[in-house]
């Protein structure tokens, strides 16, 4: 899949991820290509100035350890950002439901 | 800690890519981070060590591609310094010091009058020219501190409109509490959205958008305990005086550290058509 179709979603999937427990970039964007099965074709990179986006907006905190002489940056979800991933799980539920039911469609009236 | 020449390269260019990046060292550590972890977990797959840093590198991105994101604001501006910007700090630089001389002189102007001297209308009209201009700079430093940050929304923009009705109004140069309420106004509602964007260095901030707040204040108390001596509207013109300084004073310095700031950055070269859906 296409970085366009994640645009406006890749917050909700990084949110999501966080909501399992701290965790730091690497093992983030790892666990967001396991769980789409390589389904996201985005450059790793771009993945952390949304996490400092989230930062900065107060939906994740972050702290600095130490991991065989490298620094390194672990991310929590805040409440505010449980907050939000609540919310914006359920507006995608709704979304998707909503696209689903019109893809379903219904058959074409026969004529008589 | 094993070191890999071409991550260690590619961190060099990105170091320089973003060098205008606030946390730099933090930003780049977390990427040195990332890419070593990846390295290291290709070689445990039995990578060999080129083809291990090339493909981390693939997949982590471009720098140009990168130091768009980073430049790039949730409103789709681009927040990196510019020619522009450089300019405005130097434009900054010049507003500060025509307000610390603004108060000086309206002191000057009121001393000479109360001391019944010849030269305070010289000084009015000094003093007159000069706020007129230390105002219009200060709305070109503020168009500069906005730009640098990305965008500061629609919050920025009526800041910037209303300290443009204050400069407007300081044509009226008597007027001080018109034309010093509508600039502090401004200057105080564009402060909050530039203290919400967080790109700006807060102190600076902080003394440009409450500086003329805080003037206006202060010759409301000095007047109130009538400082100074009493003219023919009822008023204590040294309160104003020192009032008015005490603002112009604080938005100097605050102007000062705007400028200092958006001068001591080199222009980005960012490509914004780099940006990644």
């Amino acid at each position: 899949m296409r970085g366009q179709a994640l645009k406006g979603h890749l917050d909700l999937l990084l949110l999501a991820i966080l909501a399992d427990g701290a965790q730091h970039g690497y093992a983030i964007i790892d666990e967001l290509r396991k769980r789409s099965e390589d389904a996201f074709d985005l450059p790793e990179g771009t993945v952390y100035p949304a996490l400092h986006r989230l930062a900065k907006g107060g939906y994740l905190s972050s702290e600095w350890t130490e991991v065989q002489g490298r620094r390194r940056r672990i991310y929590q979800l805040t409440d505010s950002g449980r907050g939000a991933l609540g919310e914006q799980r359920k507006a995608w539920d709704e979304f998707s439901d909503a696209v689903a039911t019109v893809l379903k469609g219904t058959p074409w009236p026969t004529t008589p | 800690m094993a070191h890999y020449a071409l991550i260690d390269g590619y961190l060099d260019t990105m170091r320089s890519e973003i060098r205008w990046q606030k946390d730099l060292d933090d930003v780049v550590s977390e990427m040195e981070d990332h890419l070593y972890s990846t390295v290291e977990h290709l070689l445990a797959s039995g990578y060999e060590p080129d083809a291990a840093q090339r493909t981390t590198l693939d997949r982590f991105g471009e720098p140009k591609v990168l130091a768009a994101v980073y430049a790039s604001t949730t409103t789709g501006g681009i927040a990196v310094p510019t020619r522009n910007t450089i300019r405005a700090g130097t434009i900054s630089l010049f507003a500060g010091g025509l307000w610390l001389a603004a108060g000086l002189i309206y002191l000057l102007t009121r001393a000479e009058d109360s001391n019944g001297g010849d030269n305070w209308q010289v000084y009015y009209a000094i003093f007159s020219a000069a706020i007129l201009t230390a105002g219009v700079l200060t709305i070109l430093a503020m168009v500069g501190v906005s730009k640098r940050s990305g965008g500061l929304g629609t919050l920025g923009m009526i800041g910037l409109g209303v300290a443009a009705l204050g400069v407007a109004g300081s044509i009226l140069a008597w007027a001080i509490p018109l034309w010093m309420s509508l600039q502090g106004a401004g200057l105080l509602l564009f402060g909050i959205a530039a203290m919400r964007n967080g790109t700006a260095p807060k102190p600076a901030t902080m003394l440009a958008m409450l500086g003329f707040p805080v003037g206006i204040i202060s010759f409301a108390a000095l007047n109130a305990a009538e400082v100074g001596s009493v003219d023919s509207y009822g008023d204590h013109p040294l309160a104003w005086a020192i009032g008015a300084a005490i603002g112009m004073v604080i938005v100097a310095i605050g102007l000062i550290g705007w400028g200092r700031w958006l001068r001591a950055e080199e222009p980005a070269d960012i490509d914004a058509t780099a940006i990644p859906a």
